[in-house]
Parts: structure tokens; C-alpha cells; sequence
């Protein structure tokens, strides 16, 4: 599944907003629809890209956000350290 | 082409052939889904993001399976209080028929959570959900609304089994102002 690059073109702010609810709808339509049989969707993301995306779809709370901002490379294990990392920060807080 | 040529072609297209002694092209086969605008909407409106008054975290409900949408919220407290709310033998245990294909019943139970423990800051939209021992935990408000936008994607008609599209065309408001066709790619 890709979105085309016009969606882009014509609302970079509400983008990732919209990325979302399109995703939520594909998901539930897919439940609602498709034969059991076929495939379920999949969506690659691009780690560098991870950030681009609404936080309510990739989970990332916003100090992860900022952490990852500030690397230069963010890779799949980047992104499994920062959240590791504020899992173990909020278990100390509570 | 000239326009004779293209209208002939045009209508094998649309009307297609019914048997083999009759000349032209099959029918074509659309594997474009074109949404609604009004649905578009709707839906958008549904899933817009909104506070969540305390008022409306008093009633809850468990599910066995995960919601098919939502977001999993950790909340330890939360968590044990409503743990402790759906481990009673006093739970209204409901039954609400699920809207999938297969119109299975989906186990549902609801609990009042007490107001010592109620609380809206745990939750970040309508659709969060706690994962708990007994299932899953969502705000019967929650549950509702997401039971709604289930009633709307069920009430679509697909031009093939959804499964076999290859593009999905969806109208998006532009800053209130107007609105653009955005194209998904979805082939597998």
C-alpha cells in the first residue's frame, strides 16, 4: 500500500492526520470485506520516515519524537533504544 | 480516433459482449473504489480527536478480542482499578452482534468504574483502549462510536471483493475550502 504523492502536494499540513484516518479506514474496511483468504495489509515505513507520521499511528510519544529528531541516522534500532529508553524512564517515575 | 470510433468503443466498454457472436471488447472490470465525499465526512468527523470529559470514563466495557481500531493506552492504575471491576461475578455481562461478515457475537461485559478512580487524563482519544487479565478495556462512549464507523464501512459496496482493488479515491477537504481526489495505491 503507498500513497501518491499529489495527497502531499495539496495538504502538507493536515497530511499525516489524513495518512492516519485513511490507514484506519483500509483497516477496518479490510476486516469488514475482504475474503479470509487474501493477504492482510501491510505497511512498510521507512525508519527515517517513522517520525513524519501521526504520532496516534506509530505510538511515539512526543519526547520520543524529539530524541529521534535529534539523531542523525534513525534506524530500526534507534528506534527500539529510545523506546526501551522511556519505558525504563517511566517505570523509575512510577 | 475519430469520435464515431470512440463512442462505439466507449459503449463495448461499458455494455461489453454476451455472447460469442457478438463483436467488441469485454467488460471492463473496475478496480477503482471512488468514495463517497459525504462519507468521507462523516468518517473524518467520526475520527476527529476530542477531549474526554471525566463524565465520560465512568462506563465501561470489556472485550475478549482486541478492538479492530484503536490505540492501547498503558495505565497501570487504571488498569488494576478496572482488573478489579470485571473479575466480579456482578458484571452485566451484554451481547452485541458484530457487524463483520461472519455476524459473530462479540462477548462484551460492562462495569461502572468507581469515581475514586475515574479519571480522563489516562486517555488520549476516543478510542483508546487498556489491555487488562479479563480482555480488553474501552469506555462504553469509545465502544459506541467505534461500533458506528464499523456500521459505515459495512454499508459499503465495493465494485470487486475488496481484496482485488487496485486503487482507492478519496475526496479530502482542503482547508475547508475545496476538495481533492487522493489517490491510494493498493495493490498487492
Amino acid at each position: 500500500m503507498s500513497f501518491l504523492d499529489s495527497s502531499y502536494a495539496y495538504s502538507a499540513t493536515d497530511y499525516p492526520r489524513q495518512k492516519m484516518l485513511w490507514w484506519i479506514f483500509y483497516r477496518m474496511a479490510w476486516t469488514a470485506h475482504s475474503n479470509a483468504d487474501a493477504p492482510a495489509p501491510s505497511w512498510v515505513v521507512h525508519p527515517a520516515r517513522i517520525t513524519s507520521l501521526h504520532p496516534r499511528l506509530t505510538q511515539l510519544a512526543p519526547v520520543m519524537v524529539q530524541a529521534l529528531g535529534k539523531q542523525k541516522d534513525v534506524t530500526v534500532d534507534s528506534i527500539t533504544e529510545v523506546k526501551i529508553a522511556f519505558i525504563i524512564a517511566r517505570k523509575e517515575i512510577m | 480516433m475519430d469520435g464515431e470510433a470512440l463512442t462505439v468503443l466507449l459503449e463495448w466498454t461499458i455494455y461489453g459482449f454476451s455472447g460469442e457472436k457478438e463483436l467488441g471488447l469485454p467488460a471492463s472490470q473496475s478496480k477503482t473504489w471512488l468514495a463517497d465525499r459525504s462519507f468521507w465526512q462523516s468518517w473524518v468527523k467520526e475520527n476527529e480527536p476530542q477531549h474526554i470529559p471525566p463524565v465520560k470514563c465512568i462506563k465501561w466495557v470489556c472485550m475478549k478480542e482486541e478492538p479492530v481500531w484503536g490505540n492501547e493506552v498503558v495505565n497501570d492504575k487504571l488498569s488494576t482499578a478496572l482488573d478489579t471491576c470485571f473479575s466480579g461475578q456482578t458484571v452485566a455481562a451484554l451481547a452485541f452482534t458484530a457487524l463483520s461478515q461472519q455476524s459473530r457475537d462479540i462477548p462484551l461485559m460492562r462495569a461502572d468504574l468507581p469515581k475514586q478512580h475515574v479519571t480522563s487524563s489516562a486517555l488520549q482519544g476516543l478510542h483508546d483502549y487498556i489491555k487488562g487479565k479479563a480482555g480488553f478495556y474501552m469506555t462504553l462512549e469509545g465502544f459506541s462510536n467505534s461500533r458506528k464507523c464499523q456500521h459505515m464501512v459495512a454499508k459499503i459496496k465495493f465494485p470487486v471483493p475488496f481484496h482485488l482493488l487496485d486503487l482507492l479515491i478519496i475526496p479530502i477537504n482542503v482547508r475547508e475550502s475545496h476538495w481533492f481526489p487522493a489517490h491510494l495505491d493498493v495493490k498487492f
